[in-house]
């Protein structure tokens, strides 16, 4: 019977015969209106109520209201009748100017995010924002100026302008890098996912080379472009973005340099993760990672892959593995890696903040080689790298720190190895 | 290929990688059995992207092994100063062991063979080495400094050297890098920048005016033979006589004997100074 009326209810007919958002000020009608109209159309209650909150997402997602506050009223007609329903969405908007401060520290290094953006400039979610960041000690600072736009209103495509400047130290390659970046994507879905198409350009510049870096490194110095369309697939199936338990997330990119400049190579490189909870709370992960990269002009050590680390392959140094040039990591045009990680709870703890710490074991394995012939390709598998250890995992907004304790267990000669303790913060971690 | 990993000797081995040539090498320098390694290479800008004093100290560099009987070989690459520890062209690699050692600055260089036993000067007494070394900081101070007030601060020669910096870069590099490399070089050398034209070619002309009465009528500038001062100013000599600087050029011009000295028998070696590369002779020890 309770279903029934719930069903009767449901299904009841309603009109709307006035949507109103109430509190615009700088925010411009045309985009708002476009974000609501889907209100009009409902034709039950249960339409009505999934199509209003709907919109209520949408409008958040503008970036230009702090509060959106939904209300439903009774709409009456010049008689004083009752004639439909009337949906109010009462908004606050942000200010103009936003910013804040952040700052990250690590056992080797840290860094200090500093950011500024003046949000829904011109009333249609324009924003603009700078970010400057500065790791510390002397591995680099990054400035970039950033405007997005929503396409045409539609805030599931929105295309995105940018300039940047990055200085960084790369000491295990042994070069300083100065980079000036210009940039023009469009970001939309699809339904494989989320899709990025960019041009991308960027001015780099190679310098102060440490003393004991050999030539055959050397030879890279001084200035390139690299003009480059590039095309980003994120397809996300996880259950919880933060701490999942079941689903994957594949992210797939390629991307074309040639486009003017002297930089010419194709690039390829996937990075997948799959979650399944064996047990309640118990869940096991497997990343795997991969890229090649096919260079039609002899390639620069700043575009090859770089493989080992606290993010990647645990128990060897930063960029430790693979080929090396008299102690300096030297990249490959080919590399894989994978990991099984097994996330436990803490136990005897509860609340949100510890369901975000969780213990973990893991065993990482991978490669990075040039790809001159068949034989370096199928060395690739032949000289596997293999790691394993346990410690913590922990997730906080959308970075990841990990401290662990990890040894290598097979590894080649010209490799830098790091057993022991090792304490890692990334986006992405293999 | 693969080994089972011994984590902490490895890695140890690893880091002292790097450490255990130099350590190696100071102690043969400390017992004195340095020996100049085989297949030194001194790279530098090709002549188009060469500015007057990077070339007056490549000939310098060029000249003093020369005359100290040190076999390298010349190699030519156009981002030579990137290269560079020191962001300068030229510089000189000795390849010890596994690791190179990189001298990027000419008195550097002067002073690690001088301390071996290796170059030149070595027959100076303690008063013509003072003077020796302060006649070599007369030349890094006027006329090196001449030269490159000539190369990126006077107007008549700056366009040249703009446009040497847009060699072999694409479009639109070609013309962005000239002029971030003009300003970096402004802000680095603002002193220079602020002076006038005038009192740097007054000082240009009294270091010439010491060293020709030093030279005197003599085909070096010490009668032991030549040294370093007698490279660093062949080689500056030599620079500025076949450069596009009129200036400089006639003032130095007006110092027959110093323009002599550059073209003079005692320096037949100078004609080395036209190789791009020159053949690899027997290593010298500490003995020779």
């Amino acid at each position: 019977m309770e279903e029934g009326n719930f069903m009767r209810i449901t299904n009841a007919k309603v009109k709307v015969c006035k949507v109103q958002v109430l509190g615009l000020n700088r925010t411009k009608n045309d985009i708002v209106t476009e974000q609501v109209k889907d209100v009009l159309k409902s034709e039950n209650l249960l339409e009505l109520v999934a199509n209003s909150l709907e919109s209520v997402d949408r409008l958040k997602s503008l970036n230009a209201f702090k509060e959106v506050n939904l209300e439903f009223g009774a709409c009456r007609n010049k008689m004083g009748k009752i004639d439909g329903t009337a949906v109010t969405f009462r908004v606050k908007e942000n200010g103009l100017i936003a910013s804040s401060i952040s700052a990250n520290a690590g056992t080797q290094s840290g860094d200090a995010n500093l950011s500024f953006s003046l949000r829904n400039i011109f009333g249609r979610a324009e924003q603009l924002k700078v970010v400057s960041t500065t790791a510390f000690p002397q591995w680099g600072q990054t400035i970039q100026l950033e405007l997005t736009k929503p396409y045409y209103k539609d805030i599931t495509r929105q295309f995105c302008a940018g300039l940047g400047t990055t200085n960084f130290k790369q000491p295990p390659c042994g070069y300083q890098e100065n980079i000036y970046e210009q940039k023009v994507q469009m970001q939309c879905f699809s339904r494989l996912g989320h899709h990025t198409f960019g041009w991308f350009c960027d001015w780099r510049e190679l310098f102060g080379f440490d003393n004991g870096v050999p030539m055959s490194i050397r030879k890279d110095a001084g200035h390139s472009l690299k003009s480059s369309l590039k095309h980003v697939l994120v397809t996300d199936n996880r259950d919880d973005p933060l701490l999942p338990s079941e689903g994957y997330l594949t992210k797939l990119t390629h991307e074309v340099a040639g486009l003017g400049g002297d930089i010419c190579f194709s690039k390829a490189e996937v990075q997948t993760q799959m979650f399944k909870e064996i047990f309640p709370e118990w869940v096991l992960g497997l990343s795997f990672w991969g890229g090649l990269l096919k260079p039609f002009s002899p390639s620069k050590i700043n575009d090859r892959f770089l493989l080992g680390g606290s993010t990647t392959l645990r128990g060897f140094e930063m960029w430790g593995v693979g080929p090396h040039r008299h102690g300096y990591s030297y990249g490959g045009e080919a590399y894989w890696a994978t990991g099984l990680h097994l996330f436990l709870p803490l136990p005897f703890t509860s609340g949100e903040f510890f369901r975000r710490i969780r213990f973990h074991g893991f065993l990482t394995a991978g490669n990075l080689n040039e790809l001159c012939s068949l034989s370096s390709f199928l060395n690739l598998l032949k000289e596997t790298r293999l790691s394993g250890g346990f410690g913590m995992h922990c997730r906080l907004g959308i970075a990841q720190i990990e401290l662990n304790y990890a040894i290598p267990l097979r590894a080649q000669s010209h490799d830098r190895l790091k057993p022991g303790l090792q304490f890692g913060i990334g986006l992405d971690m293999l | 290929m693969a080994s089972s990993a011994k984590p902490s000797s490895v890695a140890n081995s690893g880091a002292s990688v790097g450490g255990k040539s130099i350590a190696a090498n100071l102690l043969d320098v400390a017992i004195g059995r340095f020996q100049w390694p085989q297949g030194a290479l001194l790279y530098f800008l090709p002549p188009e992207r060469e500015l007057l004093p990077d070339r007056a100290i490549r000939l310098s560099f060029q000249a003093y092994l020369k005359f100290s009987g040190l076999a390298y070989e010349d190699v030519c690459a156009l981002n030579a100063d990137y290269m560079s520890p020191s962001g300068q062209s030229p510089f000189l690699v000795l390849q010890f062991g596994t690791r190179p050692i990189i001298f990027s600055n000419f008195f550097q260089l002067v002073s690690f063979i001088e301390a071996q036993k290796l170059g030149l000067g070595q027959d100076l007494d303690k008063k013509e080495k003072s003077e020796h070394e302060a006649y070599i900081s007369l030349i890094k101070m006027s006329l090196l400094s001449a030269m490159e007030y000539d190369a990126w601060i006077s107007k008549a020669s700056r366009q040249e050297t703009l446009s040497s910096y847009s060699h072999g870069l694409p479009w639109p590099l070609k013309h962005l890098v000239p002029y971030s490399q003009y300003y970096k070089y402004r802000w680095n050398h603002w002193g220079l920048y602020k002076r006038d034209e005038a009192s740097v070619l007054s000082e240009f002309n009294d270091a010439c005016n010491a060293l020709s009465v030093h030279l005197g009528g003599s085909r070096s500038f010490y009668q032991s033979g030549p040294t370093a001062l007698d490279a660093l100013m062949c080689g500056c000599v030599e620079a500025i006589l076949n450069s596009s600087s009129q200036k400089l050029k006639s003032i130095l011009s007006s110092y027959d004997n110093l323009v002599d000295f550059c073209h003079s028998s005692v320096l037949s070696q100078r004609k080395g100074l036209q190789f791009i590369s020159s053949p690899s002779t027997a290593n010298l020890s500490s003995n020779q």
